[in-house]
């Protein structure tokens, strides 16, 4: 569930995401399932005023939806499942603005590396040499089998 | 990453990445003995380094040091949470637009002279090492709703 999410859950969820009208309430869910999840809402107005006007508004609109609720402490919150959406959206959709979440991908992305796929190969290689000396004994025991 | 000029934000806290809660467990299996290890992601790479032989020889501590070339292929970014993170090299890549700007373990003694914060609204230098943030800087901020909270060690 963390990682891949459920696919009809999502298909449902998704629907009051696709009838937000315009970019910037899209926009504006998935910069707050990405990054502002539990953040003081005065604080995340300002800063999102910060890049386009009437925030305040914008969050309004996506509480009336449902999608973002805002906490007895005046935090913003999301429920885990709207979260996970979100997040989804946002990777599906790194091909037109991309928002890194996930600290282990922001560290490759700034070491300039993949780690895991390396690994997986180092760990591969190990198989294979795993593999060379059992057949190198399979060979001997044949041999005096044979003899 | 080639779409990277369209990075929106960035979050990465090195000490998050150094807790177990993320681990995934790593199997090194031989004929002789079969290991398997729970290793976090930092492990993983430390692992990785070691093993490929890129372990730079003059480096001092295991800690990554990032180069600053990075910031190069993100222009646009608006939001960047870098905690815990030590960088290398020249700020003039540093991106122009920034909104949010989290640095918790800000490692550097005052803000390097590149680091454009004109338009950003909050910056969080928590547990910085700053003795005089704003040494030869003529300070033009005038979005002036920032939230400094650098605490002095």
């Amino acid at each position: 569930m963390e990682v891949i999410p459920n696919f009809e859950v999502q298909k449902v969820l998704r629907i009051s995401y696709d009838f937000l009208d315009g970019d910037y309430p899209k926009n504006l869910f998935l910069d707050i399932a990405c990054f502002f999840n539990g953040m003081d809402v005065d604080d995340a107005v300002r800063i999102l005023d910060g890049i386009d006007k009437g925030a305040r508004f914008g969050i309004d609109n996506l509480i009336n939806r449902c999608l973002v609720e805002i906490n007895i402490d005046k935090r913003l919150w999301m429920h885990q499942l709207v979260r996970h959406m979100g997040r989804e959206i946002a990777r599906q959709e790194s091909h037109k603005c991309q928002r890194i979440w996930c600290h282990e991908e922001a560290f490759t992305v700034l070491k300039g590396t993949t780690v895991n796929s390396s690994i997986f190969l180092f760990v591969y290689l190990n198989g294979l040499w795993c593999l060379k000396i059992f057949i190198l004994l399979l060979s001997f025991l044949m041999y005096f089998q044979y003899f | 990453m080639q779409d990277a000029e369209k990075l929106r934000g960035l979050t990465l806290d090195m000490h998050a990445l150094m807790k177990d809660n993320n681990a995934e467990v790593v199997c090194t299996s031989s004929i002789f003995c079969r290991k398997r290890h729970r290793l976090n992601f930092f492990q993983r790479w430390l692992s990785y380094v070691s093993d490929d032989g890129k372990l730079q020889t003059g480096q001092t501590s295991l800690f990554p040091i990032f180069s600053t070339d990075a910031f190069r292929k993100m222009p646009n970014v608006k939001f960047l949470q870098l905690n815990y993170t030590k960088f290398y090299g020249s700020f003039e890549h540093f991106p122009k637009n920034l909104i949010l700007l989290f640095w918790h373990g800000f490692s550097s003694r005052c803000i390097p002279n590149h680091v454009c914060l004109e338009k950003l609204v909050v910056l969080d230098l928590s547990k910085s090492c700053l003795v005089d943030a704003w040494k030869g800087k003529p300070v033009c901020i005038e979005s002036l709703a920032i939230a400094i909270s650098v605490v002095f060690n």
